[in-house]
């Protein structure tokens, strides 16, 4: 380039606009509190601090129930309880997933977003009754940017390919002065909680379409509740994901959407709709009952969030393992991007779709979510390595990822019978995925993507050595062969509530070719009837018609040659 | 009532006004009942769903009423008598459809304050009151009910065959309103029954039976 201030220039406004989001000032945020307790004035966190462990320690010092409260919380131990249907835990430190496949083969990659805000590289240390229990870091959720959060699993060495599809250039974020931090502590924000649940599963918007960073400040039409006043309600997350000792309320491990609420509104919201909407919330409507009564079978969200990922940030619908490991004409990995930016392909992790303003899948739910592991076969998987996914299912062509995974198991989906009394229609988002199996066995495979180890994937991108040393952590069984396999996993979709007036309309099911036209279940008027019915009902009137018109044409016809008054 | 002034220069009295006003009432609701039901069952957009289901139910009640009052009006004069079957001229009369009507033939049947209707007319009125008019509300009602107090419907009845019992109801009265429109054509003139049954004279009536 002839011009090199020009060129310092752009680079320069690039970067600036690259630190917005950094740029919101911790005390903007910390002024919002209203309680007694001004913590800017505490004494004990006038700092200096050497490291975060310091502040955790001064605010434990008077909060001293707050690591015993903590570790028992999901945010600790990734578990979720155990239901009737599955005797194993539940939660993400379990599970198996379409998108970084599973925690416990990558552990300590993992655990630079966990609340002790160190890396831990043992899973004995999410259990608080062992020893040495891991700590917990107050910042991560209490200093109100997010900032801190970020900077510290920057600076704990994380696998940058963990959330970046593409390796950015620039220095990673960093918090100065941890003694401004800790002074701004305070109730959680949008940004505190959306550090980790924007960016779930490897980057933004990547796992959740209902959950991204336009959630910070959204306006109405992206969300009514989260938006700020007037036009919205102003919610924080733990508006509705109430806390009590640290537990918090909402997970897709609990509630149904046909539960009535655990707790009432007056006792704080419980992360579902009807704890703050009753029973009739169409009341105030010209046919509110008749809408009300929908209530029974089909969940708020069905109507209310006819979209999701409506704002800026797009969300991984399609994510191909299976073509991990191209390398560029130099033999490097490299990154293939779409014209708007987004990354199609990454050597370290395969193909990738986003789209956006997704109509979610709607499904019958009773909240009951069926979950795999590594090591278990999954019913009906089938490996496909010999049949590669096409062009437009790899570009994000919905309708051809559809139908490419029509036939795929799902590695997590939520039950419920068709209009049972206990199961709703819900919205999910569905993730379609390629991942590894064991060829022999079929079951899921755990990969250790990231570390020191040649056997990483990320390293050597050799499939047998990476899962090999996966299942390894994971206390499973593995033949030595990969083979891939189409899965789709369903993800609630509860956030982005949409203003009312935006909600789907009656038609947009009461059709033969609406959103439930394949649901079954119900009596649905508009989309289900007797087939050959209508067929029938429009020949007799067409029968009719033709009669009437050919004995009208006889009657004109012949009528030229009778002039007569009929009765003489 | 009529029998006062049956004959004149304008011909015989055969309706009389609230045999009129049920008659055109019922038909405005039948129309309304068949464009918001069809919206309903997804034949097209006029109005919108919500509002469509909204007046159909509206409309549907509103016929309820006036057949209320209709049946009891033709029991206490007596004139359900109109609709009794009859075998009598039936066959001149469905010649004459098939053939004499081409031909410039008379219409075999004349009617009269005794019998306003032909004996094909009569059978077809008969149908529809007997049969498609029932099926049509009895259905209608319990697929309110179905709606309105879920409690009340017996989950052992499917009701996509109450649904279907209505929609097979709507289609025959589609065709017999099809059928209708064009038969009342056929009279001494094309408008002279149109005219009849606005003004309640009949211009080519007769005061006796045959």
């Amino acid at each position: 380039m002839a011009l090199p201030w020009l060129r310092t220039l752009i680079l320069a406004l690039l970067l600036a606009g690259l630190t917005v989001p950094v740029a919101i000032s911790q005390t903007d945020i910390a002024t919002v509190s209203s309680s007694t307790a001004d913590h800017s004035q505490f004494e004990d966190l006038q700092g200096p601090f050497r490291s975060a462990s310091e502040v955790s320690d001064a605010c434990l010092g008077c909060h001293n129930t707050g690591s015993e409260q903590l570790h028992g919380s999901i945010h600790f131990t990734w578990t979720a309880p155990q239901v009737e249907s599955d005797a194993r835990d539940l939660g993400m430190l379990h599970v198996s997933n379409g998108f970084l496949l599973s925690v416990p083969s990558n552990l300590d990659a993992c655990t630079s977003c966990h609340i002790a805000g160190t890396r831990l590289d043992d899973m004995a240390m999410l259990d608080a009754s062992s020893d040495p229990v891991a700590p917990v870091d107050c910042l991560t959720c209490h200093e109100p940017t997010g900032q801190w959060t970020v900077a510290n699993f920057h600076e704990n060495g994380s696998a940058c390919t963990m959330c970046h599809d593409e390796r950015l250039r620039g220095d990673t974020p960093e918090v100065e002065d941890l003694a401004v931090a800790a002074r701004s502590v305070g109730a959680t924000t949008r940004a505190a909680c959306g550090t980790c649940h924007f960016d779930a599963d490897g980057g933004p918007g990547v796992k959740h379409g209902d959950l991204n960073a336009d959630l910070i400040a959204p306006s109405a039409d992206l969300d009514v509740h989260m938006s700020a006043k007037p036009d919205g309600a102003g919610f924080t997350c733990a508006t509705c994901h109430t806390t009590r000792d640290h537990v918090t309320t909402g997970s897709r491990y609990t509630g149904a959407p046909g539960d009535k609420p655990d707790r009432p509104a007056l006792a704080g919201a419980a992360a579902s709709c009807q704890s703050c909407h009753s029973p009739t919330p169409h009341a105030d409507l010209g046919s509110g009952a008749r809408l009300d009564r929908h209530i029974d079978s089909v969940a708020c969200e069905t109507c209310h969030i006819p979209s999701f990922a409506r704002g800026d940030t797009q969300t991984r619908v399609l994510w191909d393992w299976s073509s991990v490991g191209e390398l560029d004409r130099r033999r490097q990995p490299y990154v293939d991007k779409e014209k708007d930016g987004t990354v199609a392909y990454a050597s370290e992790k395969g193909h990738f779709a986003w789209a956006r303003e997704v109509e979610p899948t709607l499904i019958w739910s009773d909240g009951k979510l069926v979950t795999h592991r590594p090591g278990d076969v999954v019913s009906g998987i089938a490996t496909d390595d010999a049949d590669e996914l096409d062009d437009d299912a790899r570009e994000g062509d919905l309708e051809s990822i559809a139908a490419a995974f029509a036939e795929a198991p799902w590695i997590a989906l939520y039950g419920g019978e068709p209009a049972a009394a206990d199961s709703r229609i819900a919205p999910v988002k569905v993730m379609n995925s390629v991942i590894p199996i064991d060829q022999e066995s079929r079951a899921l495979v755990s990969v250790l993507l990231a570390g020191r180890s040649r056997d990483a994937l990320w390293n050597d991108f050799r499939w047998e050595d990476a899962v090999e040393a996966g299942m390894e952590e994971a206390d499973a069984r593995f033949s030595g062969d990969v083979a891939f396999a189409r899965v789709r996993q369903m993800i609630p979709v509860n956030h982005m509530v949409a203003p009312a007036e935006q909600a789907l309309e009656c038609v947009d099911c009461h059709a033969t070719d609406g959103v439930i036209s394949d649901l079954p279940g119900g009596f649905v008027p508009g989309r289900d009837r007797i087939g050959w019915l209508d067929a029938a009902g429009l020949a007799l009137i067409g029968a009719t018609l033709a009669a009437a018109f050919v004995h009208l044409i006889l009657r004109l016809g012949f009528g030229l040659f009778h002039r007569k008054n009929r009765h003489g | 009532m009529a029998d006062t002034r049956q004959q004149s220069a304008k011909g015989v009295f055969l309706f009389p006004l609230f045999e009129r006003f049920w008659h055109w009432s019922q038909a405005m609701l039948i129309i309304g009942l068949m464009v918001t039901g069809a919206e309903i069952r997804g034949y097209w957009a006029f109005v919108g769903f919500e509002k469509a289901l909204n007046l159909h139910i509206i409309g549907a009640f509103s016929l309820i009423v006036l057949w209320t009052f209709a049946i009891f009006w033709h029991v206490v004069t007596g004139q359900w008598r109109h609709y009794v079957l009859t075998t009598k001229g039936l066959w001149k009369v469905v010649l004459f459809y098939a053939s004499g009507i081409f031909l410039g033939s008379p219409h075999p049947f004349r009617p009269s304050p005794k019998r306003k209707h032909n004996p094909m007319q009569a059978m077809a009125y008969l149908t529809f009151h007997l049969l498609m008019a029932p099926a049509i509300w009895i259905s209608g009602v319990i697929l309110w009910i179905y709606g309105r107090y879920p409690a009340l419907y017996p989950d052992a009845v499917p009701v996509i065959w109450i649904n279907g019992v209505h929609v097979a109801a709507a289609f025959l009265i589609g065709a017999f309103l099809v059928a209708h429109l064009y038969l009342i054509t056929t009279g001494e003139t094309v408008f002279a029954q149109l005219r009849a049954m606005i003004t309640g004279w009949d211009n080519f009536g007769k005061v006796e039976e045959d």
